[in-house]
């Protein structure tokens, strides 16, 4: 395979990377070793930063966020709510920080609008009584998956293409220059190569792998988040802490439900990473003082990212050095035709997109200029059922009559599932229940799989996409990645769900014990 | 309404399968026996009869003779309810709550001394002890390498013959596949109510007009579990007499209709013998000085001379999980448990060796008797049964249904004594 761009990663940077390069004509390869958004990209809160949060700490990165917000909410509507967020401060906060604040958005220039906390509780019923001060700010919420799929999705159209499963394994370097890039197919091992004029390297937490890979330094250091999703909304707007940024204090409204978090700790590997019960206890704890209902409500699942971070020596807080990203051309280093690309917020992820296809053209000697800030993003197929009750709506309009809903939980019919099917048909690598979970809400319901998985699994190995051995490992794969977010957080009915989860995958069908026998011939 | 009163000797609390047979041993006691419960648990029941398949666990160690297995498992875990029962108790026990079984019309299938696998409706195999008769057929199939015919309905979701085919392919090739349109439907359609349909010798005619002649070349004939509800017999043999073959069923995932019928059975059963049952909540119970106990629940007070709690575990809400500990909510009894939320479990759902939470539960004596951490008998006259009892560890041992009957039996005897 020859393109002229090869991007690693395809996370919201590498998304928005591929879109941008093609738009300005290139034509790419974006590769991911698993899909879309499987790092840091898919393990956050889904805000849209009005730039608030960062006014006290980092005046440029609030200022960048504010900018961004405005052009993410312009081009690309379908991916966001514009919820509007408050930010609260309760007794005991620091008063310091709260008389600083409306101060120190209006210099960043950011409509901090100061609210009487009467009216913030009408507004917020959900909000602590002991609320202090209250503004208003341009939060929004953003849908991240919708995000990098119709980003890829609009890539496609102009002719670039994405491969899922495929993993860069190493380079062949000659003449200081990457001539060859061998990959892995990651569900068959496979090899295979693309030989690319540029590489860019999106590959967030795994960035440093990558260029160990070319014999290229990079320190890239890795901080966990942990995130945990209420079963109902909370809030109308992005409810905000008004103090330093510490952990519990964002609760992100997003369609049906509410995420809140986060909490950052320091760890070794970005891979195998687990919310733990620690850590969900604090959050709730700590939610709790801003929003009490924290304490009582259901939740549905705990997630966790990774923030990367470029190693700098100073640096007290991960929280902070984290916002910041790090664009590495890596000639200096030897490569004439890498670039590396890390770090950063999901908010800015369109201008880290436009610096590094800025950087990369004016080393091809292209001059075509960025259209991402001005050119609407075409709301494609590929996204929509990410959205949490877009399938019910579409299916009431118009559902075929012989239509049987596989999910009920999240209401996605059979027409949905196919749909989604063929779509990642077209991306490389096999038809798999995780991606079909990524693409839809599959999962994400209160049954957390129960039956939807044995339900779809089953109707893939019907379609023909799959074996019934296949359907027997994807439905492992598929519980055992669902129940790392539902370990620490069983208690009350999530408790009872998980016990007749257990009673019918392990109990009555055995996939604890069961033993797959070799594959037969047929 | 008004309140009503009511005196029994025996109290039940719980309607799964503990709860059932606790009923059916305190009626064969001769003792005025109600029995208390929400909704219909057994309706979930895959009608798998399990009583002891793996062990010891952390190895994924399988048996084929579940008594071996229970011997090893009894002298190494002392505390398994199990150990408070002698073979022969068992044997009784399991005997007459399968010749009960039959007497209501469900007939189970066993080999004595013997585990079967079974089969499951995405084609794994799972080892379990005795199966409803139908279910054993394909079983028997699958061992004797018969050709067979697997039925499966469009529009009825989780159920694929091609795919329990493709998992079986290496146990059983001789198995074919047919996807028929159930007779009037179209859309989405489901195990119970085709079930219902299938009582009427017109829709069986209609069904088996569909299977020919696929159905003639194959020695028998499979469907998802949905051959009739209450006439199960009946629709079976007129099946098997058009096809002049066996047929057998694959259970679904729950509701089955295995779990239907025997949820219709006991229920009809049990109160032709004299039980009453009620399907209410218990809001509160009072140990009483004269009568044992007061309990009381919508509309309705309770004397009961004993008490047999049997409410299950989460699901059946005998026991509660808060985010710092689990209790049980009637009694207030200890809970044995792990230390923390943190040991509750394994990172991997599918952990061979099973939860830290499979062990909660709670405590009993050789008398059925919840007791305390210093081993004293909590309330004379309050037993326990079923999987709400600590270290049964159901799950994993494939003893769930095994240990519901088990201790039922052990239970009984202990109040009649």
């Amino acid at each position: 395979m020859k393109t002229q761009v090869l991007i690693i990663g395809a996370g919201a940077t590498g998304a928005g990377i591929i879109r941008d390069l093609a738009l300005r004509g290139l034509q790419c390869i974006l590769v991911d070793k698993k899909d879309i958004n499987a790092g840091a990209s898919g393990g956050n809160h889904g805000l849209l930063h009005s730039g608030a949060r960062y006014v006290a700490t980092d005046s440029e990165a609030a200022i960048e966020c504010a900018d961004e917000g405005k052009i993410i909410k312009q081009i690309s509507p379908q991916c966001v709510e514009a919820t509007n967020g408050l930010f609260i401060a309760v007794e005991g906060d620091d008063e310091q920080y709260i008389a600083d604040f409306s101060g120190r958005c209006k210099h960043c220039g950011i409509t901090a609008k100061e609210i009487d906390v009467k009216d913030a509780i009408e507004m917020e019923p959900n909000i602590s009584p002991r609320t202090i001060a209250v503004y208003e700010v341009p939060d929004a919420s953003v849908d991240p998956f919708m995000l990098s799929l119709d980003n890829v999705a609009h890539a496609r159209q102009l002719g670039s293409s994405y491969l899922r499963f495929s993993e860069v394994v190493g380079f062949d370097i000659r003449n200081n220059k990457i001539e060859t890039v061998h990959l892995k197919n990651s569900q068959t091992n496979e090899t295979f190569d693309i030989q690319a004029d540029w590489v860019i390297n999106a590959s967030g937490s795994w960035a440093g792998r990558i260029t160990k890979m070319a014999d290229l330094p990079l320190e890239v250091l890795f901080s966990k988040g942990t995130l945990l999703v209420t079963q109902k909304r909370l809030s109308h707007r992005v409810i905000n802490r008004l103090r330093q940024a510490a952990d519990a204090d964002i609760l992100v409204p997003g369609k049906a439900v509410s995420i809140i978090g986060t909490t950052s700790v320091r760890i070794s590997d970005p891979d195998d990473i687990w919310p733990t019960v620690k850590e969900i206890d604090s959050i709730v704890k700590e939610g709790a003082v801003m929003v009490p209902a924290l304490e009582s409500t259901r939740y549905i699942r705990a997630y966790c990212g990774v923030r990367p971070l470029i190693s700098q020596p100073g640096a007290s807080d991960d929280r902070n050095v984290s916002r910041g990203f790090a664009l590495i051309d890596h000639a200096e280093h030897g490569v004439q035709n890498m670039t590396t690309i890390t770090g950063g917020k999901l908010t800015t992820y369109r201008l880290m997109a436009e610096k590094t296809a800025n950087m990369v053209c004016d080393r091809l000697g292209i001059s075509e200029p960025c259209k991402t800030h001005i050119t609407p993003m075409p709301s494609t197929t590929d996204g929509r059922w990410t959205e949490p009750g877009m399938t019910p709506q579409e299916w009431m309009h118009h559902h075929p009559s012989q239509d049987i809903m596989l999910c009920e939980c999240e209401m996605i019919p059979k027409t949905a599932i196919d749909h989604i099917i063929s779509n990642m048909q077209s991306k490389h690598g096999n038809t798999d229940l995780i991606g079909i979970g990524i693409r839809s809400r599959v999962g994400k319901g209160p049954c957390q799989g129960t039956y939807c998985s044995a339900r779809i699994s089953s109707h893939m190995v019907d379609r023909g996409d799959i074996s019934g051995r296949d359907a027997v490992v994807q439905l492992k794969r598929f519980l055992q990645e669902r129940w790392r977010g539902q370990r620490p957080l069983l208690w009350d009915n999530p408790m009872i769900q998980s016990e007749l989860q257990e009673a019918i995958h392990c109990g009555f069908l055995n996939l604890d014990g069961y033993i797959l026998p070799e594959e037969v011939q047929s | 309404m008004s309140l009503s009163t009511d005196y029994c000797d025996v109290l039940i609390v719980g309607s799964g399968l503990a709860g059932m047979s606790s009923t059916f041993f305190s009626l064969e006691q001769g003792l005025k026996t109600i029995q208390i419960g929400r909704g219909c648990p057994l309706q979930f029941y895959s009608g798998f009869f399990d009583i002891m398949g793996t062990y010891p666990i952390q190895e994924n160690k399988t048996w084929e003779n579940p008594w071996d297995a229970i011997q090893q498992l009894c002298q190494e875990n002392p505390n398994h309810p199990y150990a408070f029962l002698t073979k022969d108790q068992l044997l009784q026990g399991f005997g007459s709550w399968i010749q009960f079984l039959k007497n209501l019309g469900v007939h189970y299938h066993y080999i004595p001394n013997k585990n079967i696998q079974a089969i499951t409706p995405i084609g794994t195999q799972k080892l379990t002890h005795a199966v409803p008769e139908k279910v054993w057929n394909g079983i028997n199939a699958m061992i004797k390498h018969q050709k067979a015919l697997l039925v499966d309905i469009e529009g009825l979701k989780g159920f694929s013959a091609r795919q329990i085919q493709e998992t079986m392919k290496a146990s059983w090739p001789e198995l074919e596949t047919a996807r028929i349109t159930f007779p009037h439907t179209s859309g989405e359609v489901f195990t119970n109510h085709m079930a219902n349909a299938l009582e009427s010798i017109s829709v069986q005619e209609a069904l088996v007009e569909l299977l020919m002649p696929r159905a003639q070349r194959v020695d028998c004939v499979g469907f998802p579990a949905m051959l009739g509800a209450f006439y199960h017999h009946d629709v079976c043999k007129n099946l098997e007499k058009m096809l002049d073959k066996p047929v057998f069923e694959i259970p679904t995932l729950p509701l089955s209709m295995h779990g239907v019928r025997i949820q219709n059975a006991l229920t009809h059963g049990l109160t032709e013998k004299g039980a009453k049952l009620y399907q209410k909540i218990v809001t509160q119970i009072e140990p009483d000085g004269k009568y044992g106990f007061v309990v009381h629940a919508e509309n309705q007070t309770i004397f009961a001379k004993n008490i047999i709690l049997a409410s299950g575990r989460f699901m059946g809400k005998g026991l509660l999980a808060s985010r710092t500990k689990i209790t049980e909510p009637l009694f207030q009894l200890p809970v044995y448990q792990p230390e923390s939320r943190s040991e509750w479990h394994q990172k991997n759902f599918f952990d061979t060796g099973g939860h830290g939470i499979h062990q909660a539960g709670i405590e009993i004596d050789q008398t059925f008797r919840p007791i305390d951490k210093n081993k004293k008998v909590v309330y004379e006259h309050l037993y326990a049964t079923g999987s709400i009892l600590a270290h049964n560890h159901w799950m994993r041992y494939n003893c769930g249904s095994g240990v519901a009957i088990a201790t039922a039996f052990g239970a009984l005897n202990h109040i009649s004594s």
